[in-house]
């Protein structure tokens, strides 16, 4: 089924909408969850509740980009769940490593002048990735918002894992010069 | 704790920039699974006249899926394409089957739900319907994840799989060459190009990684040119006296899309359209081009 035929199923508050969402978007959906949370049961779970999300959100949301829409809500509700983990139990798991590599990427908070919030983050994180060339943006968005491991960033780009991380590397460098340059801090 | 405030920050950029990722990526190569023809056909095929992209002369197990174009001939029975999202796409090899099992696919795009043939008994309606198609009729398609929808889309019909390709609009207005080639990311696919004789056979000449992307970059100037009957016929004649080339763009997953070049009379093929050469086109390649032996197809 279409995208757009999906959305109109959850306008009109058919319960099919999930079903046909599931089927087409489970895996995607279920795979970044697993990439934050390392847990089969959680990210099914996570799936779960992203379903829910979409479900409360559409109406008044008509996502043009269906994918990126639930991505986006099982990212976030991933992280959540990440956090609330991790409050009770310091972790350690892969997900850490991956946000511990994002210390890169921020900018000192003497460099910048005022904090900027996460929708201005976001825009400006877009301005910096359409800047750099395809295969280091596509990388980093592998690592940083689908959350794929090195080692399957690696077999899908056909490169070995320490080009994908001396890639990370360098563009983590180039985007906190760009956070730096452009005043916002995280 | 700021890493993970810039990480739901990464979270919200724009979607199409996550498209593209989503999509990104270089898979191992496509392989028909087992691709049998009869000598007679294969014979057949070149005797008609009927250019599948397909390059005849090898070996048969290893043939190179390719786009499917025909240039200045009928195919042998209906042509096996279907409409999606207001663009034309042709099996790959007139539908042979490919294995998919090395992709994660995921992403459903739609069905071919309506008999295109249907239109030529009178059903107008479905000649540029989405899903319309002249085969595999109930099949699923798929994003095939590396590759953008808009030029390349996997079909799946009982438990079969097929590979379609862009080759034109449903409306009949022409494909901006540059389109083309960004939806099928040939710049970044490309591994080499084989000049060939129109019908295929042994390559004539080979152009390097650098070369094939420099050639990309032309021809995705190449404006569309509206022909005229007798050009038609030109172009006929071209082929039959060997001034007409395949141009065999080799991929970096093993598959390839073939073009079809006729340098003196200035017209690339590409997809189902026709093009005028850019000038840059004779001053790098024209040389080439004139090196390359005429073989004329046998008449009969």
């Amino acid at each position: 089924m279409e995208d757009i035929d999906i959305v109109n199923l959850y306008w009109q508050r058919s319960e099919t909408a999930i079903a046909e969402t599931d089927g087409k978007y489970g895996r995607y959906c279920k795979r970044i969850a697993n990439n934050v949370l390392s847990s089969a049961e959680d990210a099914e779970e996570c799936v779960s509740d992203t379903w829910m999300s979409a479900w409360n959100a559409m109406p008044t949301q008509r996502p043009a980009r269906l994918a990126a829409f639930l991505g986006r809500i099982t990212r976030n509700l991933a992280l959540d769940r990440h956090d609330r983990r991790t409050a009770k139990k310091r972790g350690g798991n892969s997900f850490d490593a991956l946000l511990s590599e994002l210390e890169d990427c921020l900018p000192a908070p003497d460099t910048v002048e005022a904090a900027a919030d996460r929708n201005e983050c976001a825009a400006q994180i877009s301005v910096f990735l359409r800047g750099i060339d395809h295969d280091s943006r596509d990388t980093f968005l592998r690592r940083y918002w689908f959350a794929d491991s090195i080692a399957d960033i690696a077999r899908r780009f056909g490169m070995s894992g320490s080009k994908v991380k001396s890639m990370l590397f360098r563009t983590r460098g180039r985007l906190r010069e760009h956070l730096a340059k452009e005043g916002i801090l995280i | 704790m700021r890493t993970a405030r810039l990480f739901r920050a990464i979270g919200d950029i724009d979607d199409d920039l996550v498209e593209q990722a989503r999509c990104a990526g270089q898979k191992p190569a496509l392989r028909p699974r087992v691709i049998r023809w009869g000598a007679a056909a294969a014979c057949l095929l070149l005797i008609i006249g009927v250019a599948t992209g397909v390059n005849i002369s090898r070996s048969l197990p290893q043939i190179q899926p390719g786009v499917a174009v025909r240039v200045f001939s009928a195919p042998v029975g209906p042509r096996r394409m279907f409409n999606w999202n207001g663009c034309r796409y042709v099996f790959v090899e007139n539908g042979a089957p490919y294995d998919f099992s090395a992709f994660d696919i995921t992403e459903r795009l739609g069905s071919l739900e309506y008999d295109m043939q249907g239109m030529e008994s009178g059903e107008a309606p479905y000649i540029q319907a989405d899903g319309a198609t002249t085969w595999a009729l109930g099949g699923a398609l798929y994003a095939i994840p590396g590759y953008d929808s808009a030029f390349r889309i996997a079909v799946e019909e009982d438990g079969v799989w097929y590979m379609a390709e862009l080759v034109a609009r449903v409306d009949d207005t022409p494909l901006d060459a540059e389109y083309y080639f960004r939806v099928a990311d040939m710049k970044r696919l490309v591994r080499r190009a084989e000049l060939l004789p129109h019908m295929g056979g042994e390559s004539l000449h080979t152009l390097g990684w650098r070369q094939a992307r420099g050639l990309v970059d032309i021809l995705s100037t190449a404006q569309p040119a509206k022909l005229t009957g007798e050009q038609y016929q030109q172009l006929a004649g071209a082929q039959s006296q060997g001034r007409s080339w395949q141009l065999s763009l080799l991929l970096g997953d093993g598959t390839a899309v073939n073009l079809y070049v006729v340098p003196d009379m200035g017209i690339v093929s590409i997809g189902d359209g026709y093009y005028r050469l850019p000038d840059a086109f004779a001053g790098k390649f024209g040389d080439i081009f004139d090196s390359l032996p005429r073989q004329a197809i046998p008449a009969g």
